[in-house]
């Protein structure tokens, strides 16, 4: 496959030199998510859905409530100033 | 839309960081974070140490913990927090990086992202968002 050759400005063309792994490791993380087989990408949409649900239901005003409710709680417990 | 801010753990750190399939949904989590508006991802300074620890000379895993911390920044703590943070380690018998995780969460009223949720609620830490709980039936 014919690699692309891309021209790099000064300033990015240093800041790949500097850091080869982190460059490196980016481009893993890109190829991993697109290299989902099948499988991975039927529980990757599973997980997708699940994470959406957990979301809308922390958005309620009876989960904020019970979120400061047991905040407050915690502190408590430790003795700590609310 | 109602902002919702999250806090992720040292656990959360280190699976994102491992990137096997167990990090499903941290990186779900966190791409739909992405695309919320307002939203912040809340990194405690106390957890990264505790990340680091555990990923030791992981190149690849330091790597991209380094890129999340760049992404969302850490949150540094002041000395009330350093202070909260010795007597919920003492009492607790929680790392200092989830007591910064838990503290930090009822400051900014929020849930702690982890892998971890069984140690937070032993803790007292009801405000969890137990990632491991993601993956379908």
């Amino acid at each position: 496959m014919r690699r692309p050759e891309v021209e790099l400005s000064d300033k990015a063309a240093a800041f790949v030199e500097q850091h080869p792994h982190l460059v490196e490791s980016l481009a893993g993380r890109a190829v991993e998510r697109t290299s989902d087989t099948p499988e991975t990408a039927e529980l990757r949409a599973g997980v997708r859905e699940r994470v959406r649900e957990y979301l809308a239901a922390s958005r309620t005003e009876e989960a904020q409530a019970a979120r400061q409710a047991s905040g407050q709680a915690f502190l408590a417990r430790y003795g700590l100033p609310a | 839309m109602t902002v919702l801010d999250v806090v992720l753990d040292a656990s959360a750190l280190v699976v994102y960081a491992e990137n096997d399939l167990q990090a499903l949904p941290i990186d779900e989590l966190l791409d739909e974070l992405r695309n919320d508006t307002g939203g912040r991802v809340l990194i405690p300074w106390f957890a990264v140490e505790d990340a680091l620890r555990i990923l030791r000379d992981d190149r690849r895993a330091l790597d991209r913990l380094q890129a999340l911390t760049a992404e969302f920044g850490v949150q540094l703590p002041d000395a009330g927090t350093q202070q909260a943070v010795e007597v919920v380690v003492a009492e607790g018998q929680v790392t200092a990086g989830m007591a910064h995780a838990m503290l930090l969460a009822v400051t900014a009223g929020c849930d702690v992202a982890t892998y971890s949720a069984s140690t937070l609620r032993q803790a007292g830490f009801a405000a969890v968002n137990d990632l491991g709980d993601a993956f379908p039936d």
